[in-house]
């Protein structure tokens, strides 16, 4: 459940990359209050209008503020139409504790 | 329609007889036949139901074991309901208490029903709280006496003598946590990703199933989040087993000085995660001086 990585005792707990042609990001790792920052700025700088894919299969670890980066990238302004891929079951549960009234679902 | 003011009642029932007759005064008194929400313990839940026999459409028959097996969970779920119905007045019958709970879990949820009284306060809702005085610990009714602004009996509804200011009665000082173990991990952090470790080592060897150490680590990170954010940015983390569960004590040099901290749904960050470990844990204790907080995670470890 947990492989421990090498990136984490350097500092580096999430790799947050672009997906090829702009079309999302790959976020893996984990995402805490060390990084909603480059978060943020990632989501940021995809460019504007389509869909967004985040593929989060390499996710181990999301906090509450991490999701609601990705809750306030989809509801915009503009709103995205954000498609996750292999979402770590914790993001769910947060989703649906937080912000229930969102409409979701995952590949 | 007024909404002023908040009615609060214990009922000391002795028998089943007492206990519905005076659930069902209460719920239909006055001709009301208006929403309402009824959360009691299991067995309890059954002599209801099959009492009420689905004639009651507007009431709302919950287990508490699971609503409130955390008591931090019922004010958010009672204002969930309050909000479904706005413009009406509702009732709400809670039983938190029941015997056989765990020692910290009656202080939690005795301090939960002092909570009640600010919680509501103005919201012109009508609460019964049940309390069985044939099984229940004399303490656990005198405290109910402290909680309740009025109590009802088979013979009479009183004002309650012994009615205590909420906010003074809940003071940390008055509810210590139970000592710890002797022997405990321990850390001293400034970061996350250190005590993650810690949580995921401890749940792994403590037989967490998955979904409860993804929470617990979850509510964990949420409260160290904190202490790093309002809690002077360096706290202590222990765990230690129990014979039931893994708690997770979070102690740092911060302040919650709104008692009402994790007990709404929030609309903004403020809040997320205190609300959240009450919604991930099976019992959360919150102890806060002005010389610091602590928070202790309670994770089952046989569900």
């Amino acid at each position: 459940m947990y492989p421990p990585d090498m990136s984490a005792a350097m500092g580096e707990l999430a790799r947050i990359e672009p997906l090829p042609e702009g079309a999302g990001l790959r976020i893996a790792g984990e995402i805490d209050l060390a990084n909603h920052d480059r978060l943020r700025q990632a989501l940021a700088r995809l460019p504007a209008g389509g869909d967004v894919h985040l593929d989060l299969s390499g996710l181990h670890f999301i906090d509450v503020a991490g999701a609601a980066e990705l809750v306030d990238f989809a509801n915009g302004p503009p709103p995205r139409i954000v498609l996750l891929h292999s979402p770590p079951p914790q993001l769910g549960r947060i989703v649906d504790l937080l912000w229930p009234e969102l409409e979701w679902g995952a590949n | 329609m007024t909404k002023a003011g908040l009615v609060h009642h214990a009922l000391f029932y002795g028998s089943d007889y007492e206990y519905v007759i005076g659930i069902e005064n209460f719920l239909e008194g006055d001709g009301y036949d208006g929403p309402a929400l009824v959360a009691v313990p299991t067995a309890n839940l059954e002599l209801l139901r099959d009492y009420f026999d689905g004639d009651s459409p507007n009431v709302r028959f919950t287990d508490m074991a699971r609503l409130g097996g955390n008591p931090g969970r019922i004010i958010p779920a009672v204002r969930g309901f309050v909000e479904e119905h706005a413009g009406e007045s509702v009732r709400f019958v809670g039983e938190p208490v029941w015997a056989g709970r765990s020692l910290a879990e009656i202080d939690e949820a005795t301090r939960h029903e002092a909570l009640l009284n600010l919680a509501f306060a103005d919201s012109g809702a009508k609460i019964l709280c049940p309390y069985d005085t044939k099984r229940l610990d004399p303490d656990v009714l005198a405290d109910a006496a402290h909680t309740h602004p009025e109590i009802v009996t088979r013979e009479r509804r009183a004002a309650s003598p012994d009615f205590a200011d909420p906010v003074e009665f809940r003071d940390a000082e008055r509810w210590p946590l139970l000592a710890r173990p002797a022997a405990t991990a321990r850390l001293d952090f400034a970061d996350l990703a250190t005590p993650r470790l810690l949580v995921r080592r401890h749940s792994q060897t403590a037989g967490l199933d998955d979904d409860r150490a993804a929470a617990l680590l979850l509510a964990a990170n949420e409260i160290c989040t904190n202490t790093l954010q309002h809690g002077g940015g360096r706290g202590t983390l222990r765990i230690w087993q129990t014979a039931t569960h893994l708690v997770c004590e979070v102690h740092d040099t911060g302040t919650i000085s709104d008692p009402l901290a994790g007990s709404r749904r929030p609309h903004e960050e403020a809040g997320r995660g205190l609300y959240a470990a009450h919604h991930l844990c099976d019992l959360v204790q919150i102890r806060s001086t002005s010389s610091g907080t602590t928070v202790r995670l309670h994770a089952a470890r046989r569900p």
